[in-house]
């Protein structure tokens, strides 16, 4: 199996666990919540590149845990506009978050704290994905590390010599075949989830026999509300796979499947109002609109197409429906959040013409709201000279805010100018604090540690602008406004205090990963 | 009374226990195996956590022996997807 193979089949195996996770029994108010923020946010930034998309499309993935869909949100917001780090780094930052996550909720093991050690190492840069071959097998860069102790030692080669053995495979068959017959004894049963998914899979094979064995089911399910027994049945007539070819049946099913919200039945039908398929007017605004509602209900398939229609209304002066939505929220609500999705769009070019003057002016906004992502890009557009002039002093005070909040591409960017950039300090501890995060050797207690850092309060004391007139302060006068209402004396802004000054204050409220 | 494998018994904690172990196992094969590319192992390592994040609370959601049988369609995907890195990472 190549590469190319493995994504098709990897897309398609998530995608069907979107769909089971939309009938389980657990975490369904969580996939509600979590569909619509992970994947409204995925559909906003598509087009922002292949990293951005991906990691945004785990919004609607991890769809069943809302705090690992913000997390995960957190982080893709953050890679569109850091062109400049390497994409290797910002997909293992994502990794990163995730997994510490996982630590920080007690959902790893042992052995597993070792692989946020090796995340959190590959995110930093210090190591390479691999190490050079010993034996014959890979070995964990973790292993070359001289501060590892003998007992970390052995688990991480326990691990190893676990994996390599290869004896799970047939327990995993064992545990598919399992499955299968409990969802056979289930559909004998009338249950309609267990129908859909048989009904599905032999669908999917394709053959007379299976066809045939496949429509029953599906109908079956169908009568009893399921969705997705729709949406299939209404391929089965439509395309008269296993049946004569009733297009007027499968349109009507298919409407049926979208009622009921089914992601690929609205998929379907925003493909007929783009192209025109069976007679359906052409209409990219109600593409657009089918193609939203599939992605908050988290498909992943609908982001591409999002993307597609997206560009083709740009070119055509056709107004997208999610831009007027979010200056009405920025406008009407200050929400935060849509001045900093307006400042990104705006910044790419993506759904509305590029304008840097209106980017600068919502991440402004969104700074001042204490968005960490929008601290994050307004930060390095300050320090980048983007916004008309550099400004290194208000772009470091941004990034510490960021970073506050756990933001890993602040951190970065920190940890870069700590390490390089001669207008700043150079500090290989600091840089080191920032590209860590404290967690290369992580446990559960290390990550509520880092959790709870208020690293930009504490990290206000190492700033040593070289450049910068000490006293020019009038610019931040919306920020010592926004620090006074959030428990920060006005004074905070301050450089002699931010030099000085070792206490650590409360960070504003905003997102709090986990 | 022990069941045997693929006679239509539930599925129980313990299988779910199992398969999270197995994913936790992998993540680490993930990561640094030469066969994934770039693009790949990004999707791996994300779509991974993402299975250990549902096993997880799929295991804590679950107070008897057995899973909902509503949950079914979770494990016997999260075990497929297993099944198929495995045959990826193995396949010449």
């Amino acid at each position: 199996m190549d590469n190319k193979s493995f994504r098709q089949g990897s897309s398609t195996l998530i995608q069907d666990l979107v769909g089971a996770l939309r009938t389980a029994s657990f975490g369904k108010v969580l996939l509600a919540v979590g569909a619509v923020a992970g994947a409204q946010a995925a559909a906003t930034y598509m087009g922002l590149g292949s990293a951005t998309g991906s990691l945004m499309q785990m919004g609607g993935f991890v769809a069943g845990h809302l705090p690992a869909a913000k997390s995960f949100l957190v982080e893709a917001s953050q890679w569109g506009p850091a062109a400049s780090l390497p994409v290797v780094n910002a997909i293992f930052a994502g990794a990163y978050a995730t997994i510490a996550l996982l630590a920080s909720q007690g959902a790893v093991s042992m052995y597993d704290h070792f692989r946020v050690g090796t995340y959190t190492e590959a995110y930093s840069g210090r190591t390479g994905l691999r190490q050079p071959v010993k034996g014959g097998a890979e070995v964990s860069p973790l292993l070359g590390d001289p501060n590892i102790t003998n007992d970390e030692k052995a688990a991480l080669e326990k691990i190893w010599s676990e994996f390599h053995g290869g004896s799970e495979l047939a327990e995993t068959q064992q545990l598919i075949d399992k499955c299968q017959r409990r969802m056979e004894v289930m559909s004998a049963q009338g249950d309609q989830s267990a129908q859909y998914d048989l009904g599905r899979n032999l669908l999917l094979e394709a053959t007379a026999q299976s066809l045939a064995e496949a429509k029953p089911l599906l109908e079956s399910a169908t009568i009893k509300g399921n969705a997705g027994a729709a949406y299939y049945l209404s391929k089965m007539h439509y395309e008269g796979l296993g049946v004569e070819v009733d297009q007027a049946k499968g349109l009507a099913l298919l409407e049926m499947a979208c009622e009921r919200r089914e992601p690929l039945a609205l998929l379907k039908i925003a493909q007929m109002y783009e192209t025109g398929e069976g007679g359906v007017e052409l209409d990219l605004a109600s593409a657009e609109r089918c193609l939203e509602r599939a992605a908050n209900l988290g498909c992943v398939s609908s982001l591409a197409n999002l993307s597609q229609v997206r560009e083709a209304m740009n070119s055509q002066g056709v107004a997208s429906e999610s831009v007027s939505h979010l200056s009405r929220q920025a406008e009407k609500n200050g929400d935060p959040d849509a001045h900093f999705k307006l400042g990104m769009l705006h910044y790419s070019g993506v759904q509305v013409e590029k304008n840097q003057a209106k980017a600068i002016q919502h991440m402004q906004k969104a700074s001042a709201m204490a968005h960490s992502a929008a601290q994050n890009v307004y930060g390095q557009m300050l320090l980048a000279g983007e916004t008309g002039q550099q400004d290194i002093k208000n772009g470091l005070f941004m990034l510490k805010s960021s970073a506050s909040s756990f933001n890993p591409s602040a951190r970065a960017k920190l940890a870069q100018l700590y390490d390089e950039v001669d207008y700043v300090r150079i500090d290989a501890g600091l840089a080191g604090k920032y590209k860590t995060g404290g967690l290369t050797r992580v446990d559960a207690e290390r990550a509520e540690e880092y959790r709870q850092d208020t690293a930009g309060a504490k990290g206000l004391v190492d700033v040593m602008p070289k450049e910068v007139d000490q006293k020019d302060v009038s610019s931040m006068a919306a920020f010592d406004a926004f620090y006074a209402s959030n428990g920060y004396a006005s004074g905070a802004l301050n450089q002699q205090e931010i030099i000085h000054s070792a206490d650590p204050k409360p960070k504003p409220d905003g997102f709090k990963f986990g | 009374m022990d069941l045997k494998v693929g006679d239509g018994s539930a599925i129980t904690k313990a299988d779910v226990n199992e398969l999270f172990k197995q994913f936790t196992l992998m993540s680490a094969e993930v990561l640094v195996h030469p066969k994934f590319d770039d693009e790949s192992r990004q999707l791996a390592i994300h779509q991974t956590s993402t299975y250990i994040i549902v096993l997880k609370e799929l295991f804590d959601a679950t107070a008897t022996e057995s899973i909902d049988d509503a949950n079914v369609g979770v494990v016997i995907n999260a075990a497929k997807y297993l099944k198929f890195i495995n045959s990826f990472v193995t396949s010449a």
